[in-house]
């Protein structure tokens, strides 16, 4: 997983509960290099879920919510750190239509090494997308913030239904998103 | 500020520092790394370039279709580091697959994928992607054939996938057009799969440009070989006018077995592949044109039912220098071939045969390239390419009934020409005979069922 998702984490846990929380969750064991996260870095996905796991027993708030809040936060970073992929498009849909088939391979390009999610948009039509989730890791609330992150990004007002694909919902999802209007 | 929140800061000093380093460092390597890449991808650009020079020059010396069709694929397949790939022409309103391979579903070099399915004809329509490339006359680059939107003016034709169980994902499809600039057919490439030269998984920028400059290549090659094609066809043609037992059936035959016997002459003796690939396609085509030299005897004796006189045998005998002759103006490696084996594809191995020196010196005079070097014709001193056509010439003329005999047995005519091994024909050829002929039998059996 890119550095950058673990260094976007702790600075959105720093800016919501502080650096005490952030150093706790740091310091916690089995994280690479007691937790000095580059955003240049490669690192396990499961460190990841230590510090969601762990925010969740320190603040008593679902690893589900936080993950969904946490994406939906990282969506502008990623998308000023990549603007190249999101510059040429004006609005959510063509975006999120081209990032299996040309996005993605981009990012393939630069890392080859990037396990990326399968993200196909099975339909689509003015006023609705269906997109599907389909990942070895479990993070479809994440993906379910970032698709949030995204129509802020493009100044779209949309509702967004989730149903699960796999019995845990987590590595398998298929949103449907419906426009209802630009963001005021 | 408290001890604990100092130790806090300088846990978060001491962390920010290490992650620094470790940027540092990773950094480094990331700029080590892109500028090997750099330096693989200068040499690999370097290299495709070079090996489409050379294959064109490959391509443009093959004359047989078929396999000019799988090597235009086999070649296209490895530029571009597809996994699968067709190659369609337009036949009528349709697009017929000439040729299709694919590494997943038939692994092994120079697989043919036999059984298309529904998708060996298409219909010249925007339903399939090759179909609108042979519409449109452009390329088409698709990075994902199943998120192509309703509204796009193509559309992926599904049923090869859902009836094979393969997934179709990035799709490279080329025009193959004629010098006037009409599409004579379409190169479909298929599911690059990544490489240290070719890293993403679906067709990038350099692969459209290089398939561009081999789709024009390509196209020449076809171009050509469908000429040699069409003139060898009507020079058969017209000897079957002539003669109702020399039919193209029996031309096609003969082909098939020459060059199913010239493999196996060449794998014994260890011989590269290409150069077997190069010899199978000269001989293929010299060898359905063994007997064009018919078309200078007389009617009247190709067409007698009662059995010649001495006279008229001479007379038939003499279709081999007419044959030669028609090749007197020997340009080409092809040409020699096709000379050497009309010229003496009835000489014998212990030199009884014909033509006779006597035949040739007579030639030489007359006509001194048709009659080529001048030569003893018997043994090795007869050209290799002959010496297989007259062992498929005589077999198949053997196993077909004509009107005059009953068909033989494949046993016996293998033993005939086991019995003539060393006389009539070259011992070393005859021995591998029964093999060549026991496959060719089981795959027509095969292909029968």
């Amino acid at each position: 997983m890119r550095g950058l998702v673990f260094t976007e984490f702790i600075a959105l846990v720093e800016e919501k509960f502080g650096l005490r929380m952030a150093d706790e969750l740091l310091s916690q064991p089995g994280l690479t290099d007691g937790g000095a996260y580059t955003s240049v870095g490669n690192y396990s996905h499961r460190e990841m879920l230590t510090l969601v796991v762990g925010l969740a027993e320190r603040t008593g708030l679902p690893v589900p919510d936080l993950c969904k809040v946490f994406g939906e936060w990282l969506f502008p970073k990623l998308a000023t750190n990549f603007d190249f992929a999101v510059k040429p498009y004006t609005n959510a849909f063509d975006f999120l239509r081209s990032l299996d088939g040309v996005i993605h391979v981009e990012v393939r390009k630069l890392y080859p090494e990037a396990q990326l999610p399968h993200v196909p948009v099975t339909r689509v039509d003015e006023h609705e997308l269906v997109m599907e989730y389909r990942s070895e890791r479990p993070f479809a609330d994440v993906a379910e913030g970032l698709l949030r992150g995204c129509m802020a990004w493009f100044g779209e007002r949309a509702s967004l239904h989730r149903e699960a694909l796999q019995p845990d919902g987590a590595h398998a999802a298929r949103f449907t998103i419906t426009r209802s209007g630009v963001a005021p | 500020m408290s001890r604990e929140e100092m130790d806090m800061l300088q846990r978060r000093a001491e962390r920010d520092r290490r992650a620094r380093e470790h940027a540092e460092r990773l950094l480094e390597e990331k700029s080590r790394d892109l500028y090997d890449t750099n330096e693989r991808l200068r040499l690999a650009t370097r290299g495709r370039l070079e090996s489409l020079g050379r294959v064109g020059e490959d391509l443009s010396q093959l004359q047989d279709l078929d396999l000019l069709m799988s090597r235009i694929l086999s070649e296209a397949r490895t530029l571009t580091s597809a996994e699968a790939g067709s190659v369609f022409l337009v036949e009528g309103p349709n697009l017929v697959c000439a040729y299709s391979q694919n590494d997943r579903l038939q692994p092994g070099e120079g697989n043919v994928l036999t059984r298309l399915g529904p998708t060996d004809r298409l219909p010249l329509s925007m339903q399939s992607l090759a179909g609108s490339v042979a519409l449109s006359g452009n390329v088409l680059n698709v990075p994902d054939a199943y998120a192509i939107t309703p509204n796009a003016n193509h559309a992926f034709d599904r049923r090869f996938d859902e009836a094979t169980g393969y997934h179709t994902r990035a799709v490279l499809a080329i025009p193959l057009k004629v010098q006037g600039g009409a599409v004579m057919g379409v190169l479909q490439l298929i599911n690059p799969v990544p490489t240290s030269i070719h890293r993403a998984d679906v067709f990038d920028a350099d692969d459209e440009m290089l398939m561009r400059h081999f789709g024009g290549v390509a196209s020449l090659s076809i171009e050509r070989a469908r000429l040699t094609r069409s003139i060898i066809t009507r020079m058969i043609r017209s000897v079957e006018l002539r003669d109702r037992y020399e039919t193209k059936a029996h031309a096609s035959r003969v082909a098939d077995i020459s060059v199913e016997l010239w493999e196996a002459h060449a794998q014994r003796n260890n011989m590269r592949s290409k150069d077997i690939e190069r010899g199978s396609d000269r001989l293929r085509i010299a060898a359905m044109l063994h007997d064009v030299g018919k078309l200078g005897v007389s009617d009247v004796i190709l067409q007698k039912p009662a059995r010649l006189t001495p006279e008229e045998m001479a007379k038939v005998r003499e279709h081999v220098i007419v044959g030669a002759r028609l090749f007197d103006d020997v340009v080409t490696e092809f040409d020699r071939h096709a000379r050497d084996v009309a010229l003496y594809h009835h000489a014998r191995w212990d030199g009884s045969g014909y033509p006779t020196v006597a035949d040739l010196r007579q030639l030489q005079k007359d006509a001194p390239q048709a009659a080529g070097p001048m030569i003893d014709p018997r043994g090795e001193n007869i050209p290799l390419f002959a010496r297989i056509v007259a062992l498929a010439d005589v077999y198949d003329a053997l196993v077909t009934p004509r009107a005059y005999k009953k068909a033989w047995s494949v046993a016996e005519a293998l033993e005939a020409i086991r019995a003539e091994a060393g006389r009539q024909f070259d011992p070393e050829l005859a021995e591998l005979m029964p093999d060549v002929i026991h496959r060719r039998e089981a795959r027509i059996r095969t292909e029968a069922a």
